[in-house]
């Protein structure tokens, strides 16, 4: 009844082509170097707070997914991070809540966040962009090569910018 | 044309008679003179010429006194037409003779009288059929869904329909009188005073408001509009009012855009994890082998996730066209169940849920659709997973009795309130609990597996208690599915 994936869709894929691939996973973990950016992604999803975190280790961030609104605020309060990349709906806190209380801390003054969401449509985009100055709002579904390359730009910016 | 009529006049007057008569008088007289006058008897003569008119007079005043009675009878009519108010007020009355005049004037009089009564008739008429759109309009306005309601200036009601007082909660329309419009209908709320005093006090004698009668819209919504009664008119003496309960209109559209907005949500999430996926695998060529395939299985059960919503859209537009329909066959409902129990074994893994099937050995084969009732399965064990809370446990006990085969998928999970338990199976409802509100889902689920039981002849039933748990029983008839064809 369930079709298992792992003969006919990897054969009858492109993907096979990464077959020969050696296990290179963590390289990108292991020479990120003790200064790397912090990235928080607040994601409900496990599947896709799993491939953003994959895509932005590789590309040298120290990530971390956190999947409730409040527990993403209470590491907030203890942690200090780069970038946010947010969703918008999310147990506990939602996103545009999470950013509220991240605005009125001087600390993430600075820090850029990005909004995700897949009701896009719903929401005051601008006036919460302009509100609490988001850098980005992201409609799903979003490529990760993007989302690394807005991560890595907003920070050039603020490097540039300071 | 009119020398025609001195000409008739002339000859008329001619053959007159009165006039005849004093004419044949006169030569008489004249005869008679000269007779007397060549016979030499002239005092004969004067006596005669004395005598003669007198006489001439006498006889004439005999034969012509019907005439003179006729003529003044008619005269004297004619003059109280002339003094009265309305030709209707003054009384005629026919006369009597033999003259032409008098049959003249008793056929006027017969013409006028038939053209008296006809008018009355017509007064009458047009009295009755007044009366009769006067009484159409009452029942056409009665039985107008919308509440109608004319006041005057100041919004004191001066007429109103039944809807107009069944929104009032009043006994009658005729209750409403005398009452503000605003307070009698019960409009106007602490919260809205403002906004609707504003609104009535614009210029414009037109203005529609829609007004929530409480927080929630399943509380009343209510849309009022008020025009002028006559017209246009910035200085209006009357306005009329309609009143539409737009309650469920408004629900509806709720309910439309919690969809859509569900819709777009349950589309989205799946498709953004293949594109995330499928775009890694792409992007990065040194993947390692296994974790290729964990990518390449999430991109499966992904799409598979987006199948199952798909075709969950299907039947409930199959459902709500009454055309869901089923393709039955010989199924081995034990196979189908450990088929169900394999889907479901992951998802229950993932929340460290105790996942316990109680399944006989031998289980009797049934005609039913297999698809179907294998989708309804996996629901009802989905939903048991979903709204578990980790490390929860979830029962499937499968029952077969004599005529029915019985399965009890029970759940230690938030469980289903008193209020939202009547509601469980309606399509698109989803209870406002935060905790069900947190977890994805379509409000379709549920729908679907009820109306597939309940098209097999089954029964789907619910038993649950809020913060304990819930229980869902899904009996199958065995030998034949009573609404199997419906």
């Amino acid at each position: 009844m369930r079709a298992q994936p792992e003969v006919t869709v990897c054969r009858s894929a492109r993907f096979v082509m990464h077959n020969r691939a050696v296990p290179k996973t963590m390289k990108a973990v292991e020479s990120m170097s003790a200064n790397a950016k912090r990235v928080l992604v607040i994601e409900d999803n496990r599947v896709m707070g799993d491939v953003v975190r994959f895509n932005l280790q590789r590309a040298g961030f120290d990530t971390t997914v956190m999947v409730n609104g409040s527990d993403a605020v209470e590491l907030l309060q203890n942690e200090m991070f780069d970038v946010i990349i947010s969703d918008y709906q999310l147990p506990g806190l939602n996103g545009e809540e999470i950013c509220r209380w991240v605005r009125q801390d001087p600390r993430f003054d600075d820090v850029p966040i990005f909004l995700c969401t897949a009701k896009r449509f719903e929401l005051d985009e601008q006036g919460l962009m302009n509100e609490l100055r988001i850098t980005k709002m992201l409609a799903k579904p979003f490529s990760p090569r993007e989302i690394v390359a807005l991560v890595r730009s907003s920070l050039e910016s603020q490097t540039a910018g300071a | 044309m009119q020398s025609h009529t001195q000409t008739y006049s002339l000859s008329s007057r001619l053959t007159n008679r009165y006039f005849m008569f004093g004419l044949a008088g006169l030569f008489i007289c004249l005869a008679v003179s000269l007779w007397l006058a060549w016979r030499g008897s002239f005092m004969t003569l004067a006596a005669v010429t004395a005598i003669a008119p007198l006489i001439v007079l006498l006889v004439g005043g005999f034969v012509l006194r019907d005439t003179v009675r006729l003529n003044s009878e008619i005269e004297e009519q004619l003059q109280r037409i002339s003094v009265a108010p309305t030709s209707a007020g003054a009384t005629l009355k026919p006369v009597v003779g033999a003259e032409p005049a008098a049959a003249g004037w008793n056929r006027i009089l017969d013409q006028l009288t038939t053209l008296n009564s006809l008018q009355g008739l017509e007064e009458r008429l047009s009295q009755s059929l007044g009366g009769l759109k006067q009484q159409n309009l009452e029942q056409i306005l009665n039985t107008m869904d919308d509440g109608v309601v004319l006041t005057d200036a100041d919004g004191t009601i001066t007429l109103a329909n039944n809807a107009a007082a069944a929104l009032a909660k009043s006994e009658s329309p005729n209750a409403l009188q005398g009452r503000r419009i605003q307070e009698a209908l019960s409009f106007e709320t602490a919260d809205n005073r403002a906004m609707i005093s504003q609104k009535l006090a614009q210029p414009s004698p037109s203005v529609t408001i829609e007004v929530r009668l409480g927080s929630d819209t399943s509380d009343g919504v209510l849309r009022v509009s008020r025009s002028a009664a006559e017209g246009q008119r910035s200085h209006t003496t009357a306005y009329v009012w309609t009143v539409r309960d737009v309650t469920q209109q408004k629900l509806a559209d709720e309910t439309k855009n919690d969809f859509l907005s569900m819709a777009t949500h349950e589309l989205r999430t799946p498709l953004a994890n293949i594109v995330a996926y499928a775009e890694t695998l792409a992007l990065h060529d040194d993947i390692d082998l296994e974790q290729q395939k964990k990518f390449c299985n999430i991109v499966n059960d992904e799409a598979t996730r987006l199948t199952r919503f798909v075709d969950q859209l299907l039947n409930v537009s199959q459902i709500e066209a009454g055309s869901l329909a089923l393709a039955q066959s010989e199924t081995d409902i034990k196979r189908l169940i450990d088929e169900v129990v394999e889907h479901i074994q992951p998802q229950m893994q993932q929340k460290k849920i105790d996942f316990e099937p109680v399944i006989p050995p031998k289980l009797p084969k049934l005609r039913v659709d297999k698809d179907k009732i294998e989708a309804s399965l996996i629901n009802l064990l989905g939903n048991a997973a979903k709204y578990t809370p980790n490390g929860g446990h979830v029962r499937l006990q499968v029952e077969s009795r004599s005529d029915s085969i019985q399965f009890h998928v029970e759940d230690t999970g938030i469980g289903i309130s008193e209020e939202d338990l009547p509601r469980v199976f309606e399509k698109l409802h989803r209870a406002a609990d935060e905790r069900v509100q947190a977890v994805s889902g379509s409000g379709l689920g549920l729908a679907f597996t009820y109306d597939v039981v309940r098209l097999h002849g089954g029964k789907l039933t619910v038993d649950s208690e809020l913060n304990k748990g819930s229980k869902f029983t899904m009996s199958l008839p065995i030998g034949g599915s009573g609404a199997a064809n419906v």
